[in-house]
């Protein structure tokens, strides 16, 4: 049988950014993300971070209706979870508690 | 109003999976699709072509991601019934080697050595081992993936095997530009001083490097000589190199199919060696309509257009890797 080493539960600088904007703002699209991040997101690869975060359980997202009379596919609409707020709430008091003594 | 990435969207979709559409493909097409529809009201035209432009570059961007955490994934997938497999695989693919080394280099040997030298000196024979792996490389692979794998492989598997096909492709391709031509050469030398011959003995065109085969046979048509055969083997020796990927992609591609597909690829290679080393090999470099590239790279062409056409017909949750076993 395979042996699965248990995933810590890590946040990246760029998914901080992203729980951050969301948390900000409540729901985005990705290109919305991508244009408030000041290009520290970029377009194509904003939607693989996103994919991964909704796999970890930090956001969560739905699609909106499709566009009337024009066609078109539903954009997708993403918004942080409590797990994700959590966990942007204790890597920032992590970065407030030991950013001090590391400056020291 | 046109869609933008609705055609690319099409296209992708045998090869991703459900969740890869859903989460990635599709949030990209809808916001381009969004963007360009805003710049189309405004009637601005060339903001609508930029944004196309954009929007098809960040999908190319955003699948060269996927790629690479598809291979992230498979790396920290990787269990021990994916070593057995790969060691089954080399074990067989080695066996492969030595067998298609042994038919090539011995009947030389035997020809050119032996009769100079009563059957002593048989470590010569080392010397043509490059020359023998030029086929034996692509020929052992195609073997070991054939016999090595199951029916079912992860995704992991997968990748570490067309891994494994790139990096014999890029050993074949240094042995076919530099060490074959230089063994050749050395092999060649041992037996002329052996049969009494002095001083330095010229180079045919097997031995030369790829590159001093590619000046030669041009040099060649510009004072005027018929230099077909010098442009199909220095082809062919691209060809070669590139063989390990062809026949690997091949063998990949068959591996789960039925008895018949496998005994194909046994005559395949049968065909490949006979289109190599004669007959249908020579008789096509003779016909000059044919570009001499064609001729050289037709038997790789084929494979791996068998392979496409195999890889396209699989269901698609099979081309997306729905075949990891189930732990």
């Amino acid at each position: 049988m395979a042996r699965r080493r248990p995933r810590p539960l890590t946040l990246s600088p760029k998914e901080s950014l992203i729980l951050e904007l969301l948390v900000r703002e409540n729901e985005m699209y990705g290109l919305q993300l991508v244009t408030a991040s000041r290009r520290r997101l970029k377009r194509g690869t904003v939607y693989v971070t996103l994919g991964r975060m909704e796999d970890k359980g930090f956001i969560t997202s739905q699609l909106e209706d499709p566009p009337p009379d024009e066609g078109g596919m539903p954009r997708r609409l993403y918004q942080a979870t409590a797990l994700g707020r959590r966990i942007l709430s204790l890597y920032a008091s992590a970065d407030r508690a030991l950013v001090p003594e590391f400056v020291r | 109003m046109t869609r933008p990435g609705m055609r690319l969207r099409a296209r992708l979709a045998p090869w991703c999976s459900e969740k890869m559409l859903r989460q990635r493909i599709d949030p990209a097409i809808a916001d381009l699709q969004a963007e360009y529809r805003e710049a189309a009201r405004e009637g601005r035209t060339w903001k609508a072509r930029w944004t196309w432009l954009r929007g098809h570059a960040a999908i190319a961007k955003l699948l060269a991601a996927c790629l690479w955490d598809r291979l992230l994934l498979a790396v920290d997938a990787w269990n021990e019934e994916d070593s057995f497999a790969i060691a089954r695989v080399m074990g067989f693919a080695v066996a492969g080697m030595v067998a298609a080394i042994l038919l090539q280099a011995l009947p030389v040997y035997s020809k050119y050595a032996a009769p100079l030298l009563d059957g002593q000196q048989l470590w010569l024979v080392l010397y043509l081992l490059p020359f023998g792996l030029c086929l034996a490389l692509p020929v052992g692979l195609m073997f070991g993936i054939l016999c090595g794998l199951r029916s079912t492989i992860s995704r992991q598997l997968t990748i570490a095997i067309v891994a494994v096909t790139l990096a014999a492709s890029a050993v074949s391709l240094v042995n076919v530009t530099w060490i074959t031509p230089v063994a050749n050469q050395t092999f060649r030398r041992e037996l002329f001083h052996r049969a009494g011959g002095v001083g330095p003995l010229a180079r045919g065109t097997n031995e030369l490097t790829l590159f001093e085969a590619r000046r030669h046979y041009l040099s060649l048509e510009s004072r005027g000589y018929r230099a077909r055969r010098a442009a199909v083997g220095y082809y062919h020796r691209w060809a070669l190199g590139f063989a390990p990927l062809a026949l690997g992609c091949f063998a990949l591609s068959v591996r789960t199919r039925r008895l018949r597909w496998k005994l194909a690829a046994a005559a395949g290679t049968v065909a490949l060696f006979a289109y190599y080393f004669g007959g249908p090999g020579d008789l096509a470099a003779s016909l000059a309509i044919i570009p001499a590239p064609l001729i050289a790279w037709l038997p790789n062409l084929l494979f791996m257009a068998a392979a496409a056409r195999n890889f396209l017909r699989m269901p698609s949750r099979a081309v997306a890797g729905g075949q990891s076993r189930s732990r």
